[in-house]
């Protein structure tokens, strides 16, 4: 699997910046959460800034 | 439910436009409610706050203002001395309740522990500090003695419970301590260890060496490594908190590119046959239908992962790429 491309395809935000936390299929919850803040673990957006 | 999807639209923007400049105004800004006594952020509880120290830390490299490296080395020194520490098993607990890191809230994360590796790793570069060193490997020990699950997971977390107490695995009566030791180990024992009949927390003690300066006499410390020894056994005796063994990609990736870390800066490879086997289980028992789990459990995954598991991943590959040179991480 290509690891980068599978988080751009379901969880890139095409109409701005930066990577939903659920993906595009998911139906868990209602809304999308899009974060960039790290909380005790960090945040999907700041690791993949870093990487 | 579309008025919901569009309040989240707007709530949830990731901030446009960080640059350098802002991350330098936030480390001066957030230096202000640190504390120049105990490390950490002002006040209790106090969490280890791994992504703030790493942004000082960062701060520091960038802009050569010593201060907050010393702050953060400040920081790790008292959290690897506090009982926040378990200093006979390993591994760092979630948080201390006091603002001296004295007592911890008895639960052992899996990415506190990985990020903690991480910034050791970075301060032993620089401080060269022996205890550093050595709780990266008495970590690194807890970690493959206690959290790492058959075939190359490593589980979540510890609980701070066992027989219904909070703590009850870790702490210790000084007359327990006393039956087990000659006279001549118990005084020294307690001289480093803050042990003493009346206890330092609700008549128990909880191990740490605040107050006395580590690894100031090697003759004393063969002895008191053969102490913890001996302690360490005795506390195998007891009914152990349960583990959390579900196993989450994000908290593991972290947990690799730490082990990674480490390796590279203690010259230690035999590190890197574990997190090398970690990522093989998230590539083969965590992935499905070309997707990552959610999480795992007793051979069972969940489906679909969130961003954080597969950034967090991709650290890890890129971590196990630059340890073993070998092409197929990336």
């Amino acid at each position: 699997m290509n690891l980068e491309k599978t988080l751009f395809d379901y969880h890139w935000d095409q109409s701005g910046q930066g990577y939903f936390l659920t993906a595009s299929d998911a139906n868990d919850l209602v809304v999308r959460p899009k974060n960039d803040a790290d909380e005790a673990a960090p945040n999907a957006n700041g690791i993949m800034a870093r990487t | 439910m579309k008025i919901l999807r569009k309040a989240n639209q707007g709530a949830t923007q990731v901030t446009q436009g960080t640059t350098p400049s802002l991350l330098d105004t936030a480390a001066k800004q957030l230096f202000g409610v640190t504390d120049p006594v105990n490390g950490g952020i002002r006040g209790a509880p106090k969490f280890p706050q791994a992504g703030l120290l790493e942004l000082f830390w960062r701060a520091g490299l960038k802009t050569h203002d010593k201060r907050y490296h010393d702050l953060v080395i400040k920081t790790l020194m008292q959290i690897c001395s506090g009982g926040i520490y378990d200093h006979l098993g390993g591994g760092f607990a979630r948080y201390a309740v006091d603002e001296e890191w004295l007592v911890p809230h008895f639960e052992n994360m899996l990415y506190d522990n990985a990020q903690l590796i991480v910034l050791l790793s970075e301060a032993f570069v620089e401080s060269g500090q022996d205890l550093f060193r050595v709780r990266i490997e008495e970590t690194i020990a807890w970690l493959e003695r206690e959290i790492t699950t058959e075939g190359g997971g490593f589980a979540a977390s510890l609980d701070a419970d066992s027989e219904h107490e909070e703590g009850r695995f870790y702490v210790w009566y000084a007359s327990d301590i006393e039956k087990i030791l000659s006279p001549d180990d118990y005084t020294l024992f307690t001289q480093t260890y803050d042990l003493m009949p009346s206890g330092n927390w609700e008549g128990k003690t909880i191990l740490n060496w605040l107050c006395s300066a580590p690894y100031s006499n090697p003759e004393e410390e063969e002895r008191l490594t053969r102490i913890r020894q001996i302690l360490l056994k005795e506390r195998d005796k007891r009914v152990r908190p349960a583990l959390d063994d579900k196993i989450l990609a994000d908290w593991k990736g972290l947990m690799i590119a730490a082990r990674v870390r480490a390796s590279e800066v203690l010259a230690r490879p035999e590190w890197l046959f574990l997190a090398e086997c970690a990522f093989h289980f998230i590539s083969e028992s965590m992935t499905g239908s070309g997707r990552l789990g959610h999480s795992w459990r007793s051979r069972r995954l969940s489906f679909p992962g969130l961003a954080s598991y597969y950034a967090n991943a991709i650290l890890a590959a890129l971590a196990l790429y630059r340890g073993t040179a070998n092409p197929n991480y990336i």
